[in-house]
């Protein structure tokens, strides 16, 4: 999958793990924003849409499936980071992929991939 | 048909008298006679209350009943009246009377009034005697009470039992058990415990101080407050001791006089709480083992991975971070991650950067306490800006000093303030690019704050101000 010239939303609360991700998107040639709080990420996604959306799925401790219901909403293709081992999301988001950390550039691009064929 | 009804009325069984507006009695019948126990001679002519004395509350009754039905003209009853009569040897008695007046009009206005009496003495001696039985009634209902009184006390007494909390009465200067639930004789592990001393029924405590509390309590009359305090004792006749920790109070029963009659002994086992917390610290200490031994994994997969010449200024970076994320690490530890005073992370990680560059350093603020994320990023922070100070700012002479202060915003609730000022150190000039240090820096560690964060590069010393929310227990 090419994502080259893509507007990418990064999610994702741990700064550090944050610019690795922003990092690793951009080196794919995408055009990334990174927020850190689910409500910066409404905020954004209030003025601005965007092609793929990479969600950290806790955030301060608070999951972040409402705002992936907003970017399906928005017909935004998304995946799912985590930290933890092996997530059950919700049953509608059974069919999310879903990287874990730490990830590399193949893990994600793989996971992007798979949005397209879900 | 002519009927005579004075002749009727004469014979009637019923006693009839009839008064005129004067209430002068004019006629009756030998039913009267009989039922009032008088000759005819001796109240005919008279009036009513001449020919039957009465006062008070009987008086009353009578006479506003008699003026009520000649002021009216209308038939009045008065349903019972205590009316004593005199005996014909002289002596009273009490009698209670029914009694009807109707008035007989002439013309408008009462002529006569015909009372018509009906002794009910006997009715009301009936009447007495239920309410009597009502007394018997109350009776049985204040005895009914007592039983529930009693069936209370027995449900108090069985809470008091069966209460989670163990519980005894300490009866006396020689504590004797006068109570002790079920709780109370299960912990000590004996049942006979009423009548008998503390320390002759549980020796072991003796030794360990507790009979001494108790004394003082008692001489006192002050209640002692135990917490977590551990207490050893021969459960079952085991010869091994079994240790418990407990928090219990010991309260003081005053007299009516005010003197210490006795102890309430009260509390419950804090063992498996204690041994709870023990264990939640065993594990962090676990994790927190863990997390360092993955992190050194990662910093030894990194130098692995970067044995080149080249890359060793990149190895000693890498490694200074690291070690600065794991001292964060430490401090949270102590404080079972749950937070970490600003003070010790600015101190930890800036020893631990510059080493003994340190004592060029002035650092001051206020007691702020971060959440663990914050308090990493705070350590990351103040690491980069360590090592730019190192590599570019006032550290990179030793005339150059660095303040750093940490105050709690007085414009906004839970929120402080973070400076670091540069001093005495070579000019500077903004930096051509952003690295990865510029960037943590800059972003500051305010999750909402995007602009929070803001770095001067005053040629005469590097200065930076971040804003961030602290956290509140």
């Amino acid at each position: 999958m090419n994502i080259a010239g893509l507007e990418v939303l990064l999610v994702e609360d741990e700064i550090i793990i944050g610019f690795a991700l922003d990092d690793l998107v951009s080196d794919l040639g995408a055009r990334t924003t990174l927020v850190t709080t689910i409500e910066n990420a409404i905020s954004t996604l209030a003025v601005r849409k965007f092609d793929l959306a990479i969600l950290d799925v806790n955030l301060h401790g608070e999951l972040t499936y409402p705002l992936a219901d907003l970017l399906s909403e928005q017909g935004c293709l998304f995946i799912f980071a985590t930290g933890y081992g092996a997530v059950a999301h919700p049953d509608r988001f059974a069919n999310v992929p879903t990287v874990s950390k730490p990830y590399s550039s193949t893990e994600i691009l793989a996971a992007l991939k798979q949005t397209e064929t879900t | 048909m002519n009927i005579d009804f004075e002749q009727v009325l004469g014979l009637s069984p019923n006693p009839y008298v009839l008064m005129d507006s004067d209430l002068q009695l004019v006629w009756m019948n030998d039913a009267y006679l009989r039922a009032t126990m008088r000759e005819r001679g001796a109240i005919i002519g008279r009036k009513m209350f001449e020919a039957f004395p009465s006062e008070g509350e009987s008086f009353q009754l009578l006479s506003s009943s008699l003026e009520h039905v000649l002021k009216t003209g209308e038939p009045d009853e008065i349903a019972l009246i205590r009316y004593p009569i005199q005996n014909r040897d002289g002596s009273v008695d009490t009698h209670y009377w029914s009694a009807t007046h109707t008035p007989i009009l002439r013309d408008g206005s009462v002529e006569f009034i015909l009372q018509h009496t009906v002794n009910v003495t006997e009715i009301e001696k009936l009447r007495q005697t239920r309410d009597e039985m009502g007394i018997m009634r109350r009776a049985q209902s204040v005895q009914a009470e007592n039983l529930s009184l009693k069936n209370e006390t027995k449900a108090l007494l069985d809470y008091f039992e069966h209460a989670p909390s163990f519980t005894a009465v300490l009866l006396g200067p020689d504590h004797r058990f006068g109570a002790a639930n079920e709780a109370y004789r299960k912990l000590v592990g004996r049942e006979d415990l009423i009548g008998q001393t503390v320390a002759s029924v549980l020796p072991e405590v003796v030794d360990q101080g507790f009979v001494t509390l108790l004394d003082k309590v008692y001489q006192s009359g002050e209640a002692y407050l135990g917490q977590q305090e551990e207490l050893s004792l021969a459960v079952d006749g085991q010869p091994e001791h079994q240790k418990f920790v407990l928090n219990f109070v010991y309260q003081p029963i005053f007299d009516d006089d005010g003197s210490v009659s006795g102890i309430i002994v009260q509390g419950h086992d804090v063992s498996q709480e204690v041994q709870a917390i023990e264990r939640q610290s065993v594990l962090v200490n676990e994790l927190n083992h863990r997390v360092k031994n993955t992190l050194s994994i990662v910093q030894g997969l990194a130098m692995q991975s970067l044995k080149d010449r080249e890359a060793e200024e990149g190895r000693a970076i890498f490694n200074a971070r690291l070690r600065a994320l794991a001292a964060a690490h430490n401090l949270l530890t102590e404080a079972y991650w749950k937070e970490a005073l600003v003070e010790e992370i600015v101190k930890a990680t800036s020893e631990a950067a510059v080493g003994e560059a340190i004592r060029q350093f002035d650092l001051d603020g206020d007691r702020v306490m971060l959440e663990p994320q914050a308090a990493v990023s705070l350590a990351m922070i103040v690491h980069e800006l360590c090592t730019n100070a190192l590599k570019y700012g006032a550290l990179s002479s030793d005339k150059g000093r660095i303040k750093v202060r940490w105050k709690r915003d007085p414009e906004a609730a839970s929120r402080f303030i973070f400076s670091w000022e540069e001093k005495n150190g070579p000019q500077v000039s903004t930096p051509q690019g952003t690295g990865f240090g510029t960037r943590l820096i800059s972003r500051g560690i305010d999750q909402n704050g995007e602009e929070s964060a803001i770095i001067t590069f005053d040629p005469k010393g590097m200065r930076y101000t971040m804003r961030a929310g602290y956290f509140q227990q």
